[in-house]
């Protein structure tokens, strides 16, 4: 019987490949670490600019050009385009963060995972939404009072007025906060205690965001990426429609269900129009790909 | 409208955008937005 036939073994492969570009984008990314100068190219991923960056991510631009009361056209114009040209395919192949929640899965590997039931789904990805419309907003409002000259509203919004996301996020958290931490003074003070005075409210709170997000990766994976992420929710509203995304083959496709096993995002494919996946989740990962025994996943470009 | 009539329509917004930036020299701008960050991150450093 066709049901019976197993999954294709290509998804380690695929899945080592898919590391490895990641660590590469990371390097990329990172390549002031090397002394190589910052650059001005900005990305649809969720990263921000930190001490070692040489690019910069686009929703951490924005919110900075919002808040300096300057129209964001490159941001926008990166999400656009990426998001209609390729979808979330950043998130999977390039995203730094996206690259720590997939360590985190496969250090946690031997833990449980849970698939959340669809309306669960709905239901967190409007907190990141919210997150998203939230920081938009009062970027907006610190725009308007900077072109107003209404210093003192400025300033009473403190460590929130440059990139307020920034405060909060996990991966700031991560890529800037943490390195900063620890680079205070340089690499030969890289044991000094005393540097941690740095520490105040707002670093035991982005800590605390910090170990929510590892709890909510170990048990779901991507969790992150799925509910949280601002640059996921816009990229994935663009990438509902884009040009590049997963299609089913229905006259080979037996309902088998092993790309819905191992989708990292929880897609239900199958309920999917076979066209291609219309999914606000869906990376592009190709994990779906390379398990379909009978090759009935696959890419599709327009 | 069909998905892809909608991804040509954000293709082409994506490209208008990018055309006013750079009529506008906003990738000047962001060039220097960017350095002054990268000038704060370190500055944020200091020196023992």
């Amino acid at each position: 019987m066709a049901w019976h036939k197993k999954p294709k073994t290509n998804l380690t492969k695929l899945r080592l490949l898919r590391t490895f570009v990641q660590f590469i984008m990371f390097i990329l990314m990172n390549l002031t670490f090397f002394l190589i100068g910052a650059t001005w190219l900005v990305l649809p991923v969720n990263m921000p600019r930190s001490i070692f960056s040489s690019s910069e991510g686009a929703f951490f631009l924005l919110q900075r050009m919002l808040t300096m009361a300057i129209i964001p056209l490159i941001p926008l114009a990166v999400f656009f385009l990426f998001g209609a040209i390729l979808g979330r395919f950043f998130c999977a192949w390039a995203c730094p963060f996206g690259l720590f929640q997939d360590i985190l899965g496969y250090l946690s590997s031997w833990i449980r995972k849970y698939e959340p039931t669809r309306e669960t789904n709905l239901s967190l990805r409007q907190i990141g939404e919210f997150i998203t419309g939230a920081t938009l907003l009062f970027s907006t409002f610190i725009g308007i009072n900077v072109a107003l000259g209404e210093t003192a509203t400025v300033e009473a919004f403190d460590v929130f007025v440059d990139q307020p996301w920034a405060v909060l996020s996990p991966s700031a958290f991560l890529f800037t906060a943490i390195p900063l931490l620890f680079w205070w003074g340089g690499i030969e003070n890289f044991f000094i205690w005393d540097k941690f005075v740095l520490i105040d409210i707002i670093f035991w709170l982005r800590l605390f965001i910090f170990i929510f997000a590892i709890i909510v990766v170990i048990y779901i994976p991507r969790g992150w990426c799925r509910w949280f992420c601002p640059v996921g929710i816009i990229m994935g509203e663009l990438g509902k429609n884009s040009l590049l995304g997963i299609g089913r083959n229905i006259s080979k496709c037996n309902h088998c269900g092993f790309c819905e096993d191992v989708c990292p995002m929880g897609i239900r494919i199958l309920s999917h129009p076979a066209e291609k996946v219309r999914s606000q989740q869906c990376t592009n990962c190709l994990d779906c790909v390379a398990v379909c025994p009978e090759d009935a996943m696959e890419i599709k470009f327009l | 409208m069909k998905s892809n009539a909608k991804a040509f329509l954000a293709f082409s917004l994506g490209i208008i955008l990018l055309a006013i930036a750079i009529s506008t020299n906003q990738f000047e701008l962001i060039q220097e937005i960017i350095t002054e960050i990268t000038k704060s991150a370190k500055a944020a450093i200091p020196v023992p």
